[in-house]
């Protein structure tokens, strides 16, 4: 199976981080504390949408509560495909850092 | 639910809807909008909506990427295999991009111009405020429209009416001829001077280099002048507080300088003074019936143009009711949006020739059509041509590619090959723009395509043309059958071939309504320029001469110009026909006192009549036997007399003409002679009735008719003798058969116009009859290889190529005659007098477009024909 990209991890990490708040929003907030950057809701959604064509993550619909005016929202799920996506990007960061001679900053 | 108040900006809303649906739940919206709540709640709502914003177009920025991403390997094949079409079927391509790049820059042109037409007087700050009063006047069961109204309207209503803010009066020095204005040695002769209430800068915005707007007209006889003007008399000096003196007498001090007049502005001016005190008080300014000014409103920023209508007539009846009623006037003041001045207004005394509305129509309708000769081309060889992409589709087809993707290539396909002849149009239009510029009396430049309308409009030209000549081919092409076409089954389609022949009798159609009306304008012009006026207009130069001293120079003047051979004849007059002239009203002897006729007025001396040689029908011309000539002596022309109920017994009747300004008797005048009608207006207009009375105190037009064979020998004559006519003043002279051509310049311009247009859609359509003459042959190679081989002549094949195309071209034409006739029969209706639309126009049309088609043809057959059987039959 391909290796995810960078942004299809980031959010695939929110969502299970999340686990049952995952919506756009509060991912959307988890990336921004993460990487210090505002996303485009755009950006989220369209990853999103390769993430669940990819059957990496599912979705559902939210009953209607009051407080978005009765409006739903679509929470997202990591299925056992994504799980076994995220297993398998973090053991390859792993090999990929292993063994690597350390890296000295001189402080700037 | 957000309040209204709280709800996110609605076009950015809309374009994530569009992009992000979510199956249609829309769940993404709420995200974003629960954002933009907190958003709104932390930091204002202007931050807010314009997060959104933000939010909106960086998102699909983001979609469209992904979208190209996703399909990269797809879009790039797309491009391949279309820039491999375009290179390998050269001459379609030229032929295609050609034609859309010629119509492409013709849109832009036309886009421009119209443009242009539609900014007249937008440039005024409170330009939706202002508006202009026109006057009705009705009198004597004759109604005429005028763009001048009387003095005491303006300030009147402005003090009597609560919507209206403010009023100006901008009065015309000079309605023809012109004023010499001298700073110390420099004397220039001047037309555009004005004088205006002092509220001519707070209504109109006019940028100001020195002075202030609102109170530079404060003080009587104040001036204001162009920086042309200023340039032209002082340099780079500073031209404030400096004294210009106008007719060699009046000083006015320039109190300021404004930026020269825009050329879109129906205003046209270069010197503007305020009334003076004299002025203000005269009783004159304070008129109610005369017409002298043109007159602006300034309403209050709420108000209701209709009830300010509403209310103009309760104010002028309570002013001048019972005058009008005297005089047996109706009137009726309505108001005019400044903006709609030049498009549609076309009423006596305007500021300057306006254009026409019609004329916008007609070319936006032109350029649209042309665009579309050039669209049918596309279609009409992508399909007639479908054979050869018919294996491309059915192979893409077959590994699974879906209708609607096809579909998208196609359009794709075709809005590539319109961009790219965007970009050549566009680089065209540079070229001709100047050329453009001179056909059409503009002064645009390529800095007026910017703004967000423009670049809206070239995107919706792209897509227009792109999808136009797309959608066609694709959903054509993209219906084949795999198996069929992978076969070989398909040829080109017979259906098509219907299709195709309309299309080019479309293109033809078109084409030839240009040609017939190109050939009826100029028809048209040709007739009211032969026209005979009454009087004979060849060889006649007038001079117009400045002061009041003419006169008393007559006699010597006439004397000294006389010794000449060159010149037959010399007249003195105050006007002349050409020249604007006032009207005046009369009474006929013995008619009900409310029997008024109006006519227009001539003031001229013993000699004109001859020096015009116009036909005196009955009585005689004036005469210095008959002394009571010059107090009551008339002479009216046919129409006039017609008018008055006289016949033949006119010469010798008296009729009564109604008091002047500053008069209150009426004057007894006594006809002592009837002329043939003749013409002193453009033929737009129908003959009116007009009176001559004789005037020997005061000239300002010398008229002199010359001998037709030496008339530059004359003219220098007259320009030796200039320092005895008119000592000081510039030499200055013309023709009057040239001014009287010179009203027909909108006309003349109409014809340069539609000539070229109909060159170009000749010439697009031809490309693509071109195109597909070529494709026939090339399709027909085997059958004409058999042909020659079973013993046909050559030209018995031309002729069989030839003659099809040739009947669609006669078919068009029989589509395009009517449509002409009634587009240009249309248009005569704007003269009075016009030439019958002959038969012959439609033939020589017929004949040229047969002709044009036929050549284009020709060729190809001939090339077809002559082709060695023995290669022909190879073929393929």
């Amino acid at each position: 199976m391909r290796l995810l990209t960078r942004a299809e991890e980031i959010v695939l990490l929110s969502v299970w981080r999340l686990q049952d708040d995952a919506y756009s929003v509060r991912i959307r907030e988890q990336i921004a504390k993460l990487t210090e950057k505002e996303w485009a809701f755009g950006a989220i959604f369209v990853t999103l949408e390769r993430l669940v064509k990819e059957k990496l993550v599912s979705s559902y619909l939210s009953e209607p509560t009051s407080e978005r005016g009765g409006r739903r929202k679509r929470i997202y799920q990591v299925t056992d495909d994504g799980l076994r996506a995220m297993v398998e990007i973090r053991e390859f960061e792993k090999n990929m850092w292993e063994g690597l001679p350390e890296i000295n900053l001189k402080k700037s | 639910m957000a309040s209204r108040k709280e709800k996110p900006p609605l076009l950015s809303e809309w374009i994530l809807k569009l992009l992000y649906p979510d199956q249609g739940e829309f769940t993404t919206i709420a995200d974003v909008e629960e954002v933009y709540l907190q958003q709104l709640n932390d930091y204002g709502r202007k931050a807010a909506r314009r997060w959104y914003r933000t939010q909106a177009l960086r998102s699909s920025f983001l979609y469209f990427k992904n979208q190209i991403s996703k399909g990269y390997n797809m879009y790039k094949n797309y491009f391949k295999i279309a820039f491999r079409n375009l290179r390998r079927h050269k001459i379609y391509s030229i032929i295609n991009i050609s034609g859309l790049s010629i119509g492409m820059a013709c849109c832009l042109l036309i886009l421009l111009y119209v443009k242009d037409e539609l900014s007249y007087d937008n440039y005024h700050e409170k330009s939706d405020r202002i508006y202009r009063l026109l006057a009705i006047s009705e009198f004597a069961g004759v109604s005429r429209t005028f763009a001048m109204t009387p003095p005491a309207l303006g300030p009147a209503f402005a003090r009597e009416i609560p919507e209206v803010d403010s009023s100006v009066r901008l009065f015309r020095t000079t309605f023809d001829g012109t004023v010499p204005v001298s700073y110390e040695d420099k004397t220039f002769e001047e037309t555009a001077i004005f004088f205006a209430d002092s509220t001519f800068f707070e209504i109109f915005s006019f940028e100001f280099i020195a002075g202030d707007p609102e109170s530079v007209l404060d003080e009587p006889y104040s001036l204001v002048i162009t920086e042309r003007t200023a340039k032209k008399f002082f340099g780079d000096e500073n031209p404030i507080g400096k004294m210009l003196q106008f007719y060699g007498q009046q000083n006015l001090q320039i109190n300021g300088v404004i930026k020269d007049v825009p050329r879109n502005s129906h205003i046209d001016f270069d010197y503007i003074f305020s009334l003076s005190a004299n002025n203000r008080r005269d009783a004159r300014f304070n008129d109610w019936i005369f017409f002298y000014p043109y007159t602006y409103l300034l309403l209050n920023e709420n108000a209701d143009p209709n009830v300010v209508a509403s209310k103009i007539p309760g104010v002028f009846e309570r002013h001048s009711g019972q005058e009008l009623q005297k005089r047996g006037i109706k009137r009726e003041y309505p108001l005019q949006p400044i903006r709609d001045i030049y498009l549609t207004s076309h009423n006596e005394g305007e500021i300057k020739t306006n254009g026409n509305i019609l004329y916008v129509y007609l070319f936006s309708a032109i350029a649209v059509f042309i665009l579309l000769i050039a669209c049918v081309n596309f279609i009409n060889l992508s399909t007639a041509r479908s054979a050869n992409r018919g294996k491309e589709v059915g192979l893409r087809k077959v590994v699974g590619a879906n209708r609607t993707q096809l579909i998208t290539q196609f359009i794709g396909e075709s809005l590539l090959m319109s961009t790219i002849a965007m970009i050549f149009g566009f680089v065209l239009m540079l070229f001709v723009l100047p050329l453009f510029n001179n056909l059409a009396g503009k002064e645009m430049s390529i800095s007026h395509l910017s703004g967000i309308d423009v670049i809206l409009s070239f995107i919706g030209l792209l897509f227009f043309s792109g999808v136009i000549a797309g959608s066609f081919p694709a959903f054509f092409l993209s219906s084949f059958r795999p198996v069929a076409v992978l076969k070989g089954v398909l040829s080109s389609g017979s259906r098509n071939i219907i299709l195709r022949k309309v299309l080019v009798v479309i293109q033809f159609a078109i084409s030839i309504v240009l040609i017939i009306s190109t050939f009826i304008v100029y028809e048209q012009l040709k007739y009211i320029k032969n026209k005979y006026l009454g009087f004979d207009k060849e060889h006649l130069v007038v001079m117009q001469v400045q002061g009041n001293t003419l006169a008393r120079r007559a006699e010597a003047i006439r004397n000294e110009l006389g010794m000449n051979p060159g010149i037959i004849s010399v007249s003195f007059s105050i006007n002349l026909p050409g020249q604007y002239a006032g009207d005046t009203s009369f009474h006929p002897e013995g008619s009900e006192p409310g029997d008024t006729h109006r006519a227009t007025s001539f003031s001229v001396d013993y000699d004109f009549i001859e020096t015009f040689k116009m036909d005196i029908v009955s009585g005689r011309n004036f005469s210095k036997d008959f002394p009571a000539d010059s107090a009551t002596g008339i002479i009216i022309n046919e129409i006039m007399a017609r008018n008055m109920g006289f016949q033949e017994d006119a010469v010798g009747k008296r009729m009564f003409e109604a008091p002047l300004p500053g008069q209150t008797e009426e004057q007894e005048r006594r006809i002592i002679g009837v002329v043939k009608d003749f013409h002193f207006r453009s033929l737009k207009f129908p003959v009116a009735p007009s009176v001559m009375r004789l005037n020997t105190g005061f000239y300002r037009n010398i008229a002199v008719r010359i001998r037709g064979e030496n008339p530059n020998d004359a003219i220098e004559f007259l320009r030796a003798k200039w320092e005895i006519i008119s000592p000081g003043q510039e030499f200055n002279y013309y023709f009057i058969d040239e001014q009287f051509d010179g009203q027909y310049e909108a006309e003349e311009k109409l014809g340069m116009l539609y000539i070229t247009f109909a060159f170009i859609a000749i010439f697009i359509a031809c490309l693509g009859l071109f195109g597909l003459a070529s494709y026939v042959a090339e399709q027909r190679t085997k059958e004409i290889g058999i042909r020659k081989v079973m013993g046909a002549k050559v030209n018995s094949i031309v002729m069989g190529l030839s003659k099809d195309f040739t009947k669609w071209v006669i078919v068009a034409n029989l589509f395009a005659w009517p449509s002409a006739y009634f587009l240009m029969d249309r248009w005569m209706t704007n003269f009075a007098y016009r030439t019958d639309i002959g038969i012959w126009i439609f033939g020589i049309s017929c004949l040229i477009s047969v002709l044009v088609a036929g050549l284009t043809v020709i060729y190809q057959a001939i090339k077809a024909a002559t082709l060695d059987p023995v290669t022909s039959l190879r073929y393929e």
